[in-house]
């Protein structure tokens, strides 16, 4: 999966448009991350990558940012 | 010849306090709150809200009336609502990730004489102070400068300098202990107030129903504006147990919060555990350090309770239920492996049964009863029935009924507005709501309240919402329907999310032709959320 397709996954899940999705974009800091929406966007990536992520790594996961550094790894 | 004046001497009895206070001298060095993992013993809590209720009383030069808790799970926030107390005030919790005009409006209709304020909460507080209304004692105990505070405020060395207040103003059982809005169906938030009566007749059930002991250690993951979290501080805190705040983060991964806390009570909405089912963490025994599991708020699905208690087997598990006008919880139903499922209507647990001293009627639209195995509105009497509304006596005396029937003197129901049945085994099932009165993500809602709003925008004749999608008897958000000429739907959306909070705000706003109407000619309601499944 392409850095767009990562983008697609966070904006379908945070009911944003792609171009909305900037890497400071935090849990909490906008009212569409709120927790139901983070653990569907966990579920997402976890189906489009193949992984899975354990409640530690949920809670690390709280930025565009780092979502992307996790997806980074998992497709290396 | 003038009146004298009206001269109570008032004797300080039992109150919501009682409990603290007691616990704070019998244990003095035990945990009693930990937030962001700091921990706070009951002394220094004490000596916390003992110097912020000297400096209000000091400053007011009398005991306070109302005082609001400005913040958002900080230490200031628990401490505020025991300075209130102290003060012998009413407490009015309030949330700064509220919208502006909602803090407001709450503040206009407390009539605040003083308001405590967290650090988080400082960038909103000038915004919600109105500057036409007359200045406020602002009392800020994580600013340590002045710069650091929003507006003229009471800051942190001063705090620490005031002497502890050590003669407290009396309380009385019916004084209000604490002031909660709930989502008001004209547009404006509805005030509950409840007394120490009230409260102290829930804390007294709670602590003896579950055993409560200085050993336990209670998550606290209700909002404070909601009045579950007073099951989370003072049930708590009338044995000497200790509390543990979590955070927004926390609330993504619970299960790591309970083993590392090695948390006994947990009580949330059941959209928590139901949100671990759909990742997977609510495994099988990974909760044994639980052995009283609490879910309120919203409906509650049998294969939520189970998964729970497979996750908990040492716990009992209970689906509590209650409105605020009734004081945090009324009924309760403890889930049982074996033979609740056969119990279960629509797939959710019954609400259970009134706690003692408590009655309960189910009433058709006059009142009457209705016969055994019919459905209707669940009415609930006893010492945990509030005063009324808010400086509303209309809409007290819609609510608050003396049912036709009784003997001298008559109990005062509350009606609750939910549709009930009542089992053979005298168990009560919540059947769904008899107004427009939603649940989304475990807050009450208003629907009228969103539509008020929708209905601000000039060209917009009629608007309707809706809860959707809705799962297990809950909805997950907001959708409106508006009709008219030449509506701004952008400043729809943008009003809605100035004054309305987040899960109130419509996800999406569908501009239609013209309402769909029923065969009596009112708005098809059911035909609006069908079109949305298409």
């Amino acid at each position: 999966m392409t850095t767009t397709n990562i983008d697609e996954v966070i904006a379908q899940a945070l009911k944003l448009a792609p171009d909305q999705v900037r890497d400071d974009l935090a849990y909490g800091s906008i009212p569409t991350w709120d927790s139901l929406a983070h653990v569907s966007l966990m579920l997402d990536i976890e189906s489009a990558y193949d992984v899975e992520i354990d409640e530690d790594t949920m809670v690390e996961l709280t930025t565009v940012g780092a979502i992307k550094e996790f997806v980074g790894g998992v497709a290396a | 010849m003038d009146q004298a004046p009206l001269l109570i001497d008032r004797v300080d009895g039992r109150s919501m306090r009682s409990g603290f206070l007691l616990s704070a001298s019998r244990f003095p060095d035990a945990p009693c709150l930990v937030v962001k993992g700091t921990t706070y013993s009951y002394a220094d809590m004490e000596a916390c809200a003992r110097r912020w209720a000297g400096c209000i009383v000091r400053t007011l030069g009398r005991p306070a009336r109302r005082v609001g808790v400005f913040g958002y799970r900080s230490q200031a926030s628990y401490a505020g609502v025991l300075a209130a107390l102290f003060s012998g005030a009413t407490f009015v919790p309030l949330n700064p990730t509220f919208p502006r005009e909602r803090t407001r409006e709450m503040i206009r209709q407390a009539e605040l004489d003083a308001i405590i304020v967290d650090a988080g909460a400082q960038p909103q507080l000038a915004d919600v102070l109105d500057p036409s209304d007359p200045p406020l004692l602002v009392l800020a105990p994580d600013s340590e400068t002045p710069g650091d505070a929003a507006v003229p405020a009471v800051l942190a060395a001063d705090l620490a300098a005031e002497p502890a207040l050590s003669d407290l103003p009396p309380l009385l059982p019916n004084d209000i202990a604490y002031l909660l809005f709930t989502s008001g169906s004209t547009g404006r938030p509805k005030g509950v107030p409840v007394t120490h009566a009230n409260a102290c007749s829930f804390i007294d059930f709670a602590v003896g129903h579950y055993g409560i002991t200085a050993e336990d250690r209670f998550s606290q993951t209700f909002d404070q504006t909601f009045d579950l979290s007073i099951f989370d501080l003072f049930v708590a805190w009338e044995k000497g147990a200790s509390v543990y705040a979590l955070q927004p983060l926390d609330l993504i991964a619970p299960a790591r919060f309970i083993t590392r806390n090695q948390l006994t009570i947990w009580f949330s909405v059941p959209s928590i555990p139901a949100l671990m089912r759909r990742k997977n963490t609510l495994k099988p025994d990974s909760l044994p350090s639980l052995r009283v599991s609490l879910f309120c708020g919203e409906p509650l699905p049998a294969e939520t309770a189970e998964a729970w208690q497979a996750a908990a087997p040492q716990s009992v598990v209970e689906n509590l239920y209650g409105p605020t006008e009734l004081t945090i919880a009324c009924l309760w139903y403890r889930w049982n492996s074996h033979s609740s499922p056969a119990t279960c209507v629509n797939g959710l647990v019954p609400i259970g049964r009134p706690f003692p001293g408590l009655g309960a009627a189910v009433v058709d639209d006059s009142l009457a009863t209705v016969g055994a195995g019919g459905s209707g509105e669940l009415c609930v009497s006893g010492p945990q029935t509030t005063p009324g509304y808010w400086r509303d006596p209309a809409k007290t005396a819609e609510r608050f009924v003396d049912l036709p029937g009784q003997s001298f003197p008559p109990e005062r129901f509350y009606r609750t507005g939910d549709r009930v049945t009542r089992l053979p085994s005298g168990d009560y099932v919540y059947l769904g709501r008899t107004d427009h009165q939603i649940k989304v993500m475990g807050f009450r809602v208003e629907l009228g309240e969103i539509e008020a709003c929708l209905l601000s925008e000039p060209n917009t004749v009629q608007a309707v919402a809706v809860g959707w999608p809705v799962k297990d008897g809950s909805a997950e958000g907001i959708v409106a329907f508006v009709s008219g000429t030449d509506i701004d739907l952008d400043w729809i959306r943008k009003e809605a999310g100035k004054r309305l909070p987040a899960y109130m705000v419509p996800r999406e706003v569908r501009l239609v032709e013209s309402m769909p109407l029923n065969v009596n000619g009112k708005i098809d309601r059911l035909a609006l959320t069908d079109s949305l499944s298409g």
